[in-house]
């Protein structure tokens, strides 16, 4: 082992600890704001040591400050890295570019795909104020259809199913939220965000076990596939570009995941229905005054939202079995990270946020050193990117906070 | 009669209330809980319980949802579990191992509460959400240390499973205890002004994110306590004691009992537990026949429940219209009875038909035929014709059988989320404080802050 890794291995997160602990007790003695400096201490202690630490502790500019934390990151990120090529030399990721290139691209396609899902969750969000409990059930519904219509339409690839289920999703969405959230309209709750929590929370269940009541608990519930009946010709499991390896599932999934998400950015930017859904995501009195009726716009975006879920669903089934109820769980875990990720009620945020974890997921688990956990531990880069994240950036990608 | 206030007194009633459970569940293994299977049910609804009071206690007193509850007891089972396989010889053998087991849950709380209550509520539900999931996974795939999917050996605890019963028995009066004299201490009514109004308790100096780690950590110790014991009742562990849809389970009983109340909540975890139990098994012959009467009956309930709302305090007609529609609904359900197997699905959609247009005369008549209000009573009358008419067309099918066992998670969903939306204080809480007397010692309360109010606005 090399001088600078047992270096970065031992001194690196004693001199985190002193940082992370010191440096907010220094700035609160000299009656600095002590607001995450605990957070860059440790990063900057992590990465640079002593050195980085003075500049932090002597230095009373703000925006000195904030750089010398961003690029201590990079720096921390950056040295990771290194130690990890240094532990695994062997590892796929190390060796060899094209690899983690075609990890990229994969986890940018399944990104997409996830981010039909996270927008409609997002969409909620924004204009109800609310987060959906019952989203990943809505995706396994959406998948569940999927399956009863596929195998209907003899011959024909499983994006027809789409149509079917986005209809399906929407109707049950637009019951639910009559039934059960239009209390929050009212103003008379104490706690609209609890309250739609627990209710959606019982939805949730309600799906989940019906759908296990039609089906019995199954390990994996497969659809035929996307090159099955093939689209366009594309009839391979994977074409060659260049240095690329596409794989052609993701990707036609992908491409009608991203048309989706850009069809609502179309939808919202100029038809009625989304100006109104936009205006009340940004003031709800204001847009009560010029005519919009708060009742309709809830239910259509909760309605869209959990169409927009169920698609998500019937876009997955083709490529991966569906596991009936766990893959609801860990849809919505999915989700959730996504939404927190890009901002909660921002619908670019959630875009961006999928991708993101569609990226981290697919070289977390494409590098990981043992390829027998890797798979099973891909939601786990989630969560350590939703631990980074809440830790650094709270507000996620776009989210102002409101 | 003086100073003796009877079974007046709040406090007497409280009294009684608890010793009479209390006794109830000491003395239920002699006469409702005979075989060792019913002790092992009544472990794991023991179990529940703690985590349903320990839950309302965080979500229901303090306003923080988390789920991950179910997860954090899995971290106590297995940390002793681990404790005791791979250090057997250690000094403390059992109980120095249940007491890492608690530990650790109590560290991994506190280290959740430290990420996560600097920030909203709802990042709180969303991350442990997660966490849950991804405790699963980690113990599923470190199978060298957890023994993965497969289950993991135990050491029980000593004595029978009578013994354990009692154990555990004890561990949640001991968790009910803690908690209701948390409640009424004066940290308990910092932790309710939290749950009312953040910001105003900060301005009055109430420190949020201490006290909301705080009881993050507090709760995580309840769990590690009754699951370490629980998961030592046993002699053996598996991840699916961990799943997110046992999580689900201890929301829904603590919110049908009354999230408010840790007692409310601990014994609906309990009755949750042993119902949920004796619907495992249920199937309901020619469903159809049981389906067209529910529907009946939910129907004219309804029908009958919107008259008297709407003849409330207006006029005694109301009244006699109640009388008639109930009257005829249950002739109907009579009828229909004595029809038996015999009846075809015509019957069914007439009658289906003349009760909906009975209601709507009946309605219309009451109302004067208001054109708004006919409309929107021929919408129910036509749901209900045609969901009758469904119902009984599937009875002439034939002999639908339902296997309401495997449906049980489904109804409880369902009455969760009907609980949430029609009955804010779930179902067990309000008849607590009834039996206490509490309710009315609360309403006489608020009776008298409303006057008050009401005075100042007048003078006003």
């Amino acid at each position: 082992m090399s001088p600078l890794a047992l270096w970065l291995l031992l001194a690196g997160p004693a001199w985190s600890v002193v940082g992370a602990v010191g440096l907010p007790r220094l700035y609160r003695r000299r009656g600095q704001d002590p607001q995450r400096a605990g957070l860059a201490g440790g990063v900057v202690g992590a990465c640079s040591g002593p050195a980085g630490l003075a500049v932090l502790a002597l230095n009373r500019s703000h925006t000195v400050k904030v750089v010398w934390l961003w690029a201590a990151g990079v720096l921390l990120l950056w040295e990771l890295l290194w130690l990890f090529a240094r532990a695994y030399p062997e590892n796929s990721c190390v060796t060899d570019s094209a690899y983690v290139l075609n990890q990229v691209q994969n986890g940018i396609g399944l990104g997409l795909i996830y981010a039909v899902m996270a927008v409609g969750l997002a969409l909620i969000f924004s204009v109800m104020r609310i987060v959906n409990f019952a989203h990943g059930q809505l995706f396994m519904l959406g998948g569940v259809v999927a399956y009863y219509v596929t195998p209907g339409m003899a011959d024909l690839n499983p994006l027809v199913a789409l149509p079917v289920v986005a209809v399906a999703c929407l109707i049950v969405g637009l019951v639910v939220e009559r039934l059960f959230l239009s209390p929050l309209q009212s103003g008379k709750l104490d706690r609209p965000m609890e309250y739609a929590l627990l209710v959606t929370f019982g939805v949730g269940i309600l799906i989940s076990y019906s759908l296990v009541g039609f089906l019995g608990t199954s390990r994996g519930l497969r659809t035929p596939r996307y090159t099955d009946h093939p689209l366009f010709g594309l009839d391979q499991a994977t074409y060659e570009v260049g240095p690329l390896l596409i794989r052609t599932d993701i990707w036609i999934a992908g491409a009608v995941g991203l048309l989706l998400v850009g069809l609502l950015t179309v939808v919202l930017r100029w038809t009625w229905t989304g100006r109104a859904l936009r205006a009340v995501s940004m003031d709800r009195e204001a847009a009560a005054t010029v005519g919009i009726h708060p009742r309709r716009v809830h239910a259509a975006a909760f309605g869209i939202g959990a169409a927009l879920a169920g698609v998500g669903g019937a876009l997955l089934i083709p490529i991966i079995n569906f596991a009936i109820p766990q893959v609801a769980f860990e849809a919505a875990v999915r989700a959730y990270i996504i939404i927190v990720l890009g901002g909660l009620g921002s619908v670019p945020g959630a875009l961006l946020g999928a991708m993101t974890l569609g990226v981290t997921e697919a070289l977390g688990a494409g590098c990981f050193p043992d390829p027998g956990r890797a798979a099973t531990y891909q939601l786990g880069f989630g969560l350590v990117l939703f631990t980074v994240v809440l830790l650094v950036r709270p507000q996620g990608f776009f989210g102002g906070r409101r | 009669m003086t100073g003796w206030t009877g079974l007046r007194s709040p406090a007497t009633r409280t009294a009684l209330a608890l010793g009479a459970l209390g006794v109830l569940a000491a003395t239920a293994p002699f006469f409702l809980l005979t075989s060792s299977y019913d002790l092992d049910v009544a472990h794991q609804a023991l179990y529940m319980a703690g985590l349903c009071a320990s839950w309302a206690f965080l979500a229901g007193i303090a306003g923080q949802v988390s789920f991950a509850h179910v997860a954090l007891g899995g971290i106590a089972g297995y940390a002793s579990a681990i404790w005791m396989r791979d250090l057997p010889d250690a000094a403390g053998g059992l109980p120095v191992a249940l007491l890492v087991g608690v530990l650790a849950t109590t560290l991994v709380g506190a280290a959740l509460g430290a990420l996560l209550l600097r920030l909203q509520t709802v990042y709180l539900s969303l991350f442990t959400l997660a966490f849950a999931e991804i405790v699963t996974l980690v113990i599923v795939s470190e199978s060298e240390l957890t023994g993965g999917r497969a289950t993991l050996q135990v050491t029980a605890l000593g004595g029978d499973a009578l013994d354990h019963y009692y154990i555990l028995l004890v561990a949640l009066a001991f968790i009910l205890a803690c908690i209701y004299w948390i409640i009424r201490s004066p940290l308990g009514l910092c932790l309710k002004s939290m749950r009312e109004d953040a910001e105003s308790a900060a301005a009055m100096s109430v420190n949020i994110v201490r006290l909301k780690v705080a009881v993050f950590v507090i709760s995580s110790f309840f769990v590690g306590v009754i699951a370490a014991l629980y998961f030592h009742t046993g002699n053996r562990i598996s991840p699916d004691q961990l799943d997110l849809s046992i999580m689900a389970l201890v929301v829904a009983a603590a919110v049908i009992g009354g999230m408010d109340s840790p007692l409310a909540a601990a014994l609906s975890a309990v009755l949750s537990i042993f119902l949920l139990e004796l619907l495992r098994e249920l199937t309901l012959q020619d469903a159809a026949w049981w389906l067209a009467v529910a529907v009946l009956v939910l129907v004219f309930l309804f029908a009958a429940w919107q008259v008297v709302r709407r003849a409330r305090g207006t006029d005694r007609e109301g009244l006699k219209i109640v009388g008639i529609n109930v009257g005829g609904g249950l002739l109907l359900v009579l009828g229909l009875g004595a029809l038996g197997r015999g009846a075809t699905a015509i019957d069914a959609i007439a009658c289906g038909l003349v009760l909906g247009g009975v209601w709507l005369l009946v309605q219309a008549r009451r109302r004067g035929g208001g054109r708004s209000s006919l409309g929107r009573l021929s919408g129910w009358a036509a749901a209900a014709a045609v969901a009758f008419a469904a119902a009984g067309a599937l009875f002439v099918q034939g002999a639908l059988t339902i296997e309401v066992g495997v449906w049980r998670y489904a109804i409880f969903g369902l009455i969760l989320a009907l609980t949430v939306r029609f009955a804010s204080n779930g179902l067990l809480q309000p008849a607590l404080e009834r039996l206490s007397g509490r309710h009315a010692e609360f309403s006489r309360q608020f009776e008298a802050q409303r006057d008050t109010r009401d005075d100042a606005e007048a003078t006003r």
